[in-house]
């Protein structure tokens, strides 16, 4: 590859993604996890993260790790979620 | 070739991005599934009452007193058929032969959580013996012998009795002592004055004095709404087992489910087992259970797990329905209106069927110019309006489920 100079091609360096995004996807997944006990709100928020997440990684503003802390966090709230509105109740 | 470097594939977009309109449509799709999930619980503006099918009533049915009509005056009014209301009207005209006391109960007399008590009698409360409550065995045994009534009552080892036919035979007592029990007669507004006004289906009721005894369905009359709440359980009936197992089991079944929460139950007429558990508030006060395909079968698991012999005798009857509890799971006395002229009681927690019997008599004492037991005026936690009621009582009850959380008692 060259460039349009016709020169040597050369790698361009990787822009810094922001923090915030990464941060928000970890923080929403650690409460989706985390208030899996709370009536209402739970669901929500495990929904709202999920879309976050995943609209977030889709347009590239997140990286692996903060991919897997989100949608885990959300998915596995939610499965204790279920087992506690459901199946742990007595 | 693209001159982006391959370090920054995240940043291409590998398909058309996401416009406002598809991502506010996938939120709102996410917000209603969420929703509904979390609200597995929730139904609002619902009027509905889950209808008693306890084991109890379904051995046969009392006669039903005719509904109050028209227009009625009376020195005391108590709202709500079930052991506080009858006690209260016993023990109001033993105090004071010749009142005129009305009481109107919306269904049957028994058809709330007495009727649908596991019948065991216990002294105190759910959270202790507090000052006044170490003779509420003492007290239901004496009533049931001095009126006669025929609950199939057991003394010993363990207290227990026939809890729908307890209250039909306190409803005939009081009914002895004149007392007018008007069943089927369902309260809809209760208006402060002097008198109290008492409106429903097709009634005035009008009394100086007022007593509103429908424990979990108190809030719904707009009687002490911030403090007394319903809570949804649930009791079963095995089918019959054999006598040798039967011979093994505990006279009274207590196991804990987590370190707060626990199975209660007992040996039940018929050679059966009846056991209960959980708890759920509903939105809005609800007083509609509309039915649990996992509550019963998980019920059920735990019995068997805590008694492997009864893993193959099904449930044969099972129901649901509010009970009253406050904040501290304590019961509570008080007064409402301008001039403290309508009383209540009620927020057992699981507790009311000798407690309730003994509220009655205290109730009958406020009436008559006695102060109740201190602790049943302390002060309660007020609690929120929706949703902040459904998510709090809610979280704390999975929080105890969970083992999470656990209340001091009050010793």
């Amino acid at each position: 590859m060259s460039d349009r100079a016709g020169g040597e091609a050369r790698r361009l360096p990787p822009e810094p993604r922001a923090m915030a995004p990464r941060i928000a996807a970890c923080v929403l997944g650690v409460l989706s996890l985390g208030l899996f006990f709370v009536p209402l709100v739970a669901p929500l928020l495990q929904a709202g993260t999920l879309v976050f997440v995943l609209r977030a990684a889709w347009r590239g503003a997140l990286d692996l790790p903060s991919v897997l802390v989100g949608t885990g966090g959300a998915a596995v709230g939610f499965l204790l979620f279920l087992a506690l509105e459901f199946v742990w109740i007595v | 070739m693209s001159p982006v470097a391959m370090g920054d594939r995240m940043d291409v977009p590998l398909a058309p991005s996401l416009t406002r309109r598809a991502f506010l449509k996938s939120a709102a799709i996410a917000g209603v599934a969420g929703g509904y999930l979390g609200g597995a619980h929730l139904s609002l503006k619902d009027d509905r009452w889950t209808p008693n099918r306890s084991f109890w009533v379904s051995r046969g049915r009392e006669p039903v007193s005719a509904p109050l009509r028209g227009g009625r005056e009376a020195d005391v009014a108590i709202i709500g058929g079930g052991v506080t209301g009858l006690s209260t009207a016993i023990h109001v005209l033993l105090r004071s032969p010749g009142l005129e006391v009305v009481l109107v109960e919306a269904e049957y007399a028994g058809y709330g959580a007495t009727g649908r008590s596991g019948g065991v009698l216990g002294e105190g409360t759910e959270m202790g013996t507090p000052p006044g409550t170490g003779d509420n065995v003492a007290h239901v045994i004496d009533l049931i012998d001095r009126f006669g009534i025929g609950c199939d009552l057991e003394r010993a080892p363990v207290a227990q009795l026939d809890p729908y036919r307890y209250a039909a035979g306190l409803k005939r007592g009081a009914e002895g002592l004149g007392a007018s029990v008007r069943e089927g007669s369902r309260v809809r507004a209760i208006e402060d004055g002097a008198p109290v006004v008492v409106r429903g289906d097709g009634f005035v009721l009008r009394a100086p004095k007022v007593v509103v005894a429908t424990n979990g369905y108190t809030p719904k009359l707009g009687v002490a709404a911030s403090r007394i709440f319903p809570v949804h359980t649930a009791a079963a009936v095995t089918v019959p087992v054999p006598r040798e197992i039967l011979r093994k089991l505990p006279d009274r079944i207590h196991e804990m489910t987590s370190d707060e929460m626990y199975m209660w139950g007992r040996k039940a007429p018929g050679q059966r087992v009846l056991v209960g558990a959980g708890a759920r508030y509903f939105y809005g006060d609800g007083l509609y259970h509309r039915g649990d395909a996992f509550l019963f079968p998980a019920l059920h698991r735990f019995l068997a797990r805590c008694f492997p012999a009864l893993a193959s005798y099904p449930f044969q009857h099972t129901w649901t329905g509010p009970m009253g509890c406050t904040a501290d799971q304590e019961p509570i006395i008080g007064t409402a209106g301008r001039t403290d002229n309508v009383l209540y009681c009620g927020g057992y927690t699981g507790h009311g069927l000798a407690m309730g019997t003994k509220a009655g008599s205290i109730l009958a004492g406020m009436l008559h110019g006695e102060a109740p037991p201190a602790w049943m005026l302390r002060p309660t936690l007020d609690l929120p309006g929706e949703p902040l009621r459904y998510i709090g009582v809610n979280m704390i009850i999975n929080l105890m489920n969970l083992g999470l959380y656990s209340m001091a008692r009050h010793e």
